[in-house]
C-alpha cells in the first residue's frame, strides 16, 4: 500500500506545481498502455494503417490526458459544488434528448448541439456518481443503513436509468443503475435490504423483459442463451467472436494475422468486439495483460477511494471505480460469451470519443480525490476546516 | 453516524465489491482457458472455415454424338465478363461501371436496364453476369480495358451449343438455367455457370451427363470479398460422360428437311421415324418444324418464345413420340393377321366390297366408292379395302384386335432414353368402360379395324409395328443410346406368338401395296433392283355427314389446315431382305399417298444408299481411351469442335450434304459417301464400306 501510494500528508491550498506532483501518475501510466494497446489494435484493424481510427484515437487521448489533469487539480470544493447542477443539467439533456435527439442506430442517443453531438447519458455517468457522492456526504449524521435516507438516492438512480431506457439503450442503463447501486451499498445500506431489493430487481428483470424491453433487445438475450438459434443474425457476432478468441490459442494468431478480424468476420472490431481481436491475434497472453491493466486501474480506484479522508471524494472515486468495472465487465463478458451482447464499447481500448472522455474525465475525478485526499470537506458551502477555524 | 464509522463502512463494503469484481475477471479467466487451450484447435477449424469459400466449378457436360461421331451437343469456350458487387464500391458505383462496360462491348442499349437489373438482386456472394459469348475482339477490349474497373472480371467457361439446331431439337433438348424448383432441388444449379437439361435427352440424362461439379477454393472476406484462389487438385470437377446416339446426323437432316417448304409443296407438320428392322437402333427420330435450340440455352427471349408457342404446327413439341394420331389403313395389318390368328378367315375367303356396308343400322363407306368387288386378304391390304376389315372387326372385335396389337407395341410407352415417350392406348372393352363409362359397341369394333375410332399410336409405335412386320414377328424394340448414360445392353429380341405362316401372309401382303397392279402406294423407289414394301393410311379427323357425303365429300384442300386429314406411311426395305423400316407421319397433310409416302421414299431411298448400319460406328470410350494413349494424333477434335453453324437453313438438298460435317468431312459430291463424316475413327478407316450393302 505505501509503495503503491506513496502517503502524502501536506494539508492545506498548494500550488498548481504541487498538485501535478500529487497526481498518481502510476495510475496515468496505466491509462496510458490501455490507451497505446488500443491504437496499436485499431492500426491493425485498419490493416496496418493510422486512419481511419489509430491516429484519432491517439490524439483523443493525448487531450483527453490533459483535461483529466485539469480535472484531477481544480479544488475538490469546485466538483462538490457542480454535483447537483451538473446531474440537474444531466437530467434535462436526457429529457431534451427524448424530445430532440436524433435516432442513429434505432435508438434516440445523441443531441445535436451545433456542431457538437452530446450523448447525454454518457454525462449522466459521471453526474450522478458526483450527485450521489455529495449527498452522502452531507448526510453524515444520518443511520444509513436504514432505508429511508436512501430514498432520495433511489429516486434519483429511477430518473435518468427510465429516460435512458426510453431511448432505448439497455446497456447505458444498466450501467447508471449498477454505480447507483453501489454507491447506495457503500454507503451503508443494510445488506438485508440489499438482498430484498436483489430478489425484487430479478423479479422486475423478468417482468420487464416480458413487458418493457424492445424486441431487438429481448432477441439479444435468447440469442446470448443459445447463439446457434440465429447463427447469420443475431447470434453472428457471438460466434464469430468465440471463433476469433477461440482460434487465437495461449499466444496468438499474431499481429495483423488473425482471419477473423482482418477478413471483416469479426463485427466491430474496431469498438465493441476489440477485445476479441486482441484475444485472437495476441492470445491469451495479450488477453491477460490487457485485462491486468485494467485489473490495475481499478485496484487504483478502490485504494484511493479507501484513503481519501473525505467522504466525498471516497464516494466519488468509489463510484467512477464502478463504472470502469461494469464497462469492462460487461464488454469483456460479452465478448467471450459470458454475457449478453450488449453494445458497449471497452473504454480507452475501443474507438470513440464520448467513452473515452468520460471515462478520463471521470479518472481525473479519481486523481482529484487523491490529490485532495487529506483535506477535509465540510457540508453545505462550508468546509470543516473553516468552520473548525470560526469555532476557533 | 460519525464520517468515521462512514469510512469504516466504506472501506469494509468496497472491499467485498473489489471481492465481488475479482470473482468476475476469475471467471472471463476461466472462460478464456477454456476457449483458449481447451477449445483451441475446434475453433482454429472454424476460423479455416471461414475463411475459405468453396465455390462451384461446373464440370463440363458430355457430349453427345451420333452414330458416326458427328457432335450434336457440345460445349463451346466461352467468354463472359462479371461484376462482383462488393468490389464495384458500393451500389452506386455498380450502374456507372455496367455502362462503361456496356460501351467497352457495345451492348444494345436496350439490355442495359435488364442487366443492371440483375446485377442488384444477384446474391452478394456471387458473381454477376454483364456478358456473355463474347467475341474474340470483345474479349480483348475488355480485358485490356476493364483493368482500370474495380470488381470486374473476364472469365473463361464453357456454354453448350447445338451445331445442328433444330433437326436434333426435340431428341437432343435443351439446357438453360435452373428454374426456382430444380435449384431447390439441387441448390448447385443456382450457380450462374451451371446449366441444367430441361428437354430430351440433356434432360433425361441430366445426372450422367452433368459429371461431378469441382469446387474452387476462395479465400475471402466476411463480405465475400476474394483475397486468392487456393490451389487444391482434389477439388476439380469430372467431365460428365459422352453420348453416343444411333442417330445418323445426316439422315435426319434429309428427313426434317422433307418438311421445309419445297418446289410444289408447302411446308408440313409432321414426323419421321426410321429404324433398323434387325438390331432396333433408330436411325431417324424426327419431328418437324422443330426450334432452335440454341436460342434457350441463355434464356429464350419471350417475343421469339411466344412464336414457338402460337404456331398451329406446334414446333415445341416432338411429334415423333408424343404425337398421338389414328394410324387409319397402316393398323390394317394388324386386323389381317389378328383374323387369321383367331381364326375368323381364310386367306382365300373373299368379301364383297359394293363401297359400303350396314353394322347396327349404320352405314359405313369403303374410300372406293365404286368398291372393289370381291377381295380376299391379299388384295384387302393391297388396295386397302375398308369393307373387308369392318367384316374383320365385326367377327373379332374389340378384345381380341387389342390383345394383338398390344403385341406389336401398341400401347407401350418405350424406353428409349428421353423423356415423354408417349404409351397412348389400346383400346377395348375394359378400356372404354373405365375411361368412357360405356360399353363397347359394334361401331367401335367398325372404326377400330381400319385404324380410326378409339385407335390411336405414336409415330414410334406404328416404326415398331413395322419392324415386327418387316421381321415377321421379330419383337424388335427400339434403341436410341448406343453408348453413355441411358445406354442399355443389347438383349436378343424373341418371337411374337404369332403363327410364322400368318405373319409372311401379312409381310406379303405389303409388298403388294408398293409393287402390284392396283396398289396404293405403288412406285419405284429408284434404286434399281430394290424394291419397298408399305402401306399408305389417312386418318380422318373429323365425321363425314350424310348430307356432305350426298353432296359429294369435301377434298382436303377446301378444308381448313386443322380439318384435313392426317397422312401416313409405314415401309420397310428392301421388300425380300427387310433392313430398315420408314415411318412417315404428315399431319393434315391429306392422303397417306400423297403426303407422306413420297416422303418416306426419299428417306429410305437415302437410308439405302448409304446403309449406315453397316458402316462402321462411332465410340466415344475408344476413342478417349486412344487419345488417352496418345495413339491418335489429331483424334477427331470432338470434345470442344469449332462447329460450323450449319443451321435449319442450309438446304441439305442431296442426302450427301452432310449436315453440320466438319470442314474436314467427306468430298460433299459423291451421293453414297465414301467415307463417314468427320470423327470417323481412323482404325476403321481400312474396312470395306458397301454403300448399298443389302440391296439386291
Amino acid at each position: 500500500m505505501s509503495v503503491l501510494l506513496p502517503t502524502y500528508s501536506e494539508e492545506g491550498r498548494d500550488s498548481f506545481r504541487a498538485r501535478l506532483g500529487k497526481i498518481e501518475w502510476g495510475l496515468v501510466l496505466v491509462l496510458a498502455l490501455i490507451a497505446c494497446t488500443g491504437a496499436l489494435l485499431l492500426y491493425g484493424a485498419a490493416g496496418g494503417s493510422f486512419e481511419p481510427w489509430s491516429a484519432n484515437h491517439l490524439i483523443r487521448f493525448s487531450i483527453f490526458v490533459v483535461m483529466m489533469v485539469v480535472v484531477a487539480t481544480v479544488d475538490v470544493r469546485v466538483w462538490y459544488h457542480l454535483a447537483y447542477p451538473a446531474y440537474g443539467i444531466a437530467v434535462l439533456l436526457l429529457v431534451a434528448v427524448e424530445l430532440f435527439g436524433k435516432v442513429a442506430m434505432g435508438a434516440q442517443r445523441w443531441l445535436e448541439l451545433g456542431p457538437i453531438q452530446v450523448q447525454p447519458s454518457e454525462f449522466m455517468k459521471i453526474a450522478l456518481a458526483m450527485a450521489l457522492a455529495r449527498y452522502y456526504h452531507d448526510g453524515e449524521a444520518r443511520r444509513l443503513d436504514l432505508i429511508t435516507p436512501h430514498l432520495i438516492p433511489l429516486v434519483m438512480i429511477a430518473v435518468p436509468s427510465a429516460l435512458i431506457m426510453m431511448q432505448p439503450d439497455l446497456g447505458t442503463a444498466l450501467m447508471v443503475v449498477g454505480v447507483g447501486c453501489a454507491l447506495v451499498i457503500l454507503a451503508g445500506l443494510s445488506w438485508w435490504f440489499v438482498a430484498g431489493a436483489g430478489a425484487l430487481g430479478i423479479t422486475g428483470a423478468v417482468l420487464g423483459y416480458f413487458f418493457v424491453m424492445h424486441e431487438f433487445q429481448k432477441e439479444r438475450i435468447l440469442n446470448f442463451l443459445d447463439p446457434s438459434r440465429d447463427p447469420l443474425g443475431t447470434g453472428y457476432h457471438i460466434t464469430q467472436s468465440k471463433i476469433a478468441i477461440g482460434s487465437g490459442g495461449i499466444f496468438g494468431v499474431g499481429f495483423m494475422q488473425g482471419s477473423q478480424s482482418q477478413l471483416d468476420f469479426l463485427p466491430e472490431r474496431h469498438t465493441d468486439f476489440i477485445l476479441a481481436m486482441l484475444l485472437e491475434e495476441f492470445g491469451m497472453i495479450g488477453g491477460v495483460f490487457v485485462l491486468g491493466l485494467y485489473v490495475a486501474a481499478l485496484v487504483y480506484g478502490v485504494l484511493i477511494a479507501r484513503s481519501c479522508r473525505h467522504l466525498f471524494g471516497k464516494y466519488l472515486a468509489g463510484g467512477i471505480t464502478v463504472l470502469l468495472f461494469i464497462y469492462v465487465a460487461i464488454n469483456a463478458g460479452m465478448v467471450v460469451g459470458l454475457l449478453p451482447v450488449v453494445g458497449e464499447a471497452l473504454p480507452l481500448l475501443s474507438h470513440g470519443g464520448s467513452v473515452m472522455m468520460s471515462m478520463l474525465f471521470g479518472f481525473g475525478l479519481i486523481q482529484n480525490a487523491w490529490v485532495f485526499r487529506e483535506r477535509t470537506l465540510g457540508t453545505g458551502f462550508v468546509t470543516r476546516d473553516r468552520r473548525e477555524a470560526r469555532r476557533g | 453516524m460519525s464520517r468515521d464509522e462512514r469510512s469504516d463502512i466504506f472501506s469494509r463494503r468496497s472491499l467485498v465489491l473489489s471481492g465481488l469484481g475479482g470473482l468476475f475477471f476469475g471467471a472471463v479467466g476461466v472462460r478464456l482457458a477454456k476457449l483458449q487451450i481447451l477449445e483451441n484447435s475446434e475453433f482454429r477449424l472454424e476460423a479455416q472455415e471461414n475463411r475459405f469459400n468453396f465455390s462451384l466449378k461446373p464440370a463440363s457436360r458430355g457430349p453427345i454424338y451420333d452414330r458416326f461421331g458427328i457432335p450434336l451437343a457440345v460445349n463451346r469456350r466461352d467468354f463472359r465478363v462479371l461484376v462482383m458487387r462488393d468490389e464495384v464500391g458500393g451500389r452506386d458505383k455498380l450502374d456507372p461501371t455496367i455502362d462503361a462496360l456496356a460501351s467497352i462491348l457495345r451492348i444494345p442499349q436496350t439490355r442495359i436496364p435488364r442487366i443492371k437489373e440483375e446485377a442488384r438482386i444477384a446474391p452478394r456472394f456471387l458473381p454477376a453476369l454483364v456478358a456473355d459469348n463474347l467475341s474474340w475482339e470483345q474479349y480483348a477490349r475488355v480485358s485490356v480495358e476493364a483493368a482500370s474497373f474495380p470488381g470486374v472480371r473476364v472469365q473463361m467457361g464453357e456454354a453448350r451449343n447445338y451445331p445442328l439446331g433444330p433437326a436434333f431439337a426435340h431428341v437432343v433438348g435443351f439446357v438453360a438455367k435452373a428454374n426456382q424448383q430444380e435449384a431447390e432441388r439441387d441448390p448447385e444449379a443456382r450457380n450462374p455457370g451451371v446449366r441444367v437439361g430441361k428437354e430430351g435427352l440433356e434432360k433425361s440424362q441430366e445426372a450422367g451427363l452433368r459429371g461431378q461439379h469441382g469446387q474452387i477454393k476462395l479465400e475471402v472476406t466476411a463480405r465475400g470479398r476474394v483475397i486468392r484462389e487456393v490451389e487444391d487438385p482434389r477439388l476439380a470437377p469430372e467431365p460428365g460422360e459422352p453420348i453416343v446416339l444411333t442417330l445418323d446426323a445426316e439422315l435426319q437432316q434429309v428427313a426434317y428437311d422433307q418438311f421445309k417448304p419445297a418446289e410444289g409443296r408447302p411446308a408440313e407438320s409432321g414426323a419421321a421415324v426410321v429404324m433398323d428392322v434387325e438390331t432396333g437402333e433408330l436411325l431417324v427420330l424426327c419431328s418437324a418444324p422443330a426450334f432452335d435450340p440454341n436460342k434457350f440455352v441463355d434464356g429464350i427471349a419471350g417475343p421469339d418464345y411466344r412464336v414457338y408457342l402460337e404456331d398451329e404446327f406446334r414446333p415445341l413439341y416432338h411429334k415423333a413420340v408424343r404425337g398421338i394420331y389414328p394410324p387409319g389403313s397402316t393398323y390394317k395389318m394388324i386386323i389381317a393377321l389378328a383374323a387369321l390368328e383367331y381364326g375368323v378367315t381364310t386367306p382365300e375367303e373373299t368379301v364383297p366390297c359394293p363401297g359400303f356396308a350396314y353394322y347396327g343400322g349404320n352405314r359405313f363407306h369403303c374410300h372406293s366408292r365404286r368398291g372393289h368387288g370381291n377381295v380376299n386378304m391379299h388384295e384387302a391390304i393391297k388396295v386397302s379395302c375398308d369393307c373387308y376389315f369392318y367384316k374383320m372387326g365385326e367377327r373379332l372385335g374389340g378384345d381380341r384386335m387389342a390383345e394383338v396389337a398390344r403385341k406389336f407395341g401398341f400401347g407401350e410407352g418405350f424406353d428409349i432414353g428421353i423423356p415423354g415417350v408417349a404409351r397412348a392406348h389400346v383400346a377395348d372393352t375394359k378400356w372404354k368402360r373405365e375411361n368412357r363409362n360405356q360399353d363397347w359397341a359394334l361401331y367401335d369394333s367398325i372404326n377400330v379395324a381400319i385404324g380410326q375410332g378409339l385407335m390411336i399410336a405414336t409415330p414410334l409405335q406404328l416404326a415398331v409395328m413395322t419392324a415386327r412386320i418387316a421381321t415377321e414377328g421379330v419383337a424388335v424394340e427400339p434403341k436410341l443410346i448406343r453408348e453413355g448414360p441411358g445406354a442399355r445392353p443389347q438383349r436378343p429380341f424373341g418371337r411374337l406368338p404369332f403363327k410364322y405362316d400368318n405373319m409372311h401372309k401379312v409381310h406379303l401382303g405389303m409388298i403388294a401395296v408398293s409393287n402390284e397392279a392396283g396398289g396404293t402406294a405403288r412406285a419405284d423407289i429408284g434404286i434399281e433392283g430394290v424394291t419397298i414394301a408399305g402401306k399408305t393410311g389417312t386418318s380422318q379427323v373429323r365425321r363425314i355427314t350424310m348430307a356432305e357425303r350426298r353432296s359429294g365429300v369435301l377434298s382436303n384442300s377446301a378444308l381448313p389446315w386443322n380439318r384435313r386429314d392426317h397422312g401416313l406411311f409405314v415401309s420397310y426395305a428392301p421388300a425380300e431382305k427387310p433392313k430398315y423400316c420408314c415411318v412417315v407421319v404428315v399431319e393434315h397433310g391429306g392422303g397417306g399417298s400423297k403426303a407422306a409416302a413420297p416422303r418416306a421414299r426419299e428417306i429410305l431411298k437415302a437410308t439405302l444408299l448409304k446403309d449406315p448400319s453397316r458402316r462402321p460406328a462411332f465410340s466415344a470410350s475408344r476413342q478417349m481411351a486412344e487419345a488417352a494413349a496418345g495413339a491418335v494424333p489429331g483424334a477427331p477434335a470432338a470434345a470442344m469442335p469449332a462447329a460450323p453453324a450449319t443451321g435449319p437453313g442450309s438446304p441439305a438438298a442431296a442426302p450427301s450434304a452432310a449436315p453440320g460435317a466438319a470442314p474436314a468431312a467427306a468430298p460433299a459430291a459423291a451421293p453414297p459417301a465414301a467415307t463417314p463424316p468427320a470423327a470417323t475413327p481412323p482404325a476403321a478407316q481400312g474396312l470395306p464400306v458397301q454403300p448399298t450393302g443389302g440391296a439386291r
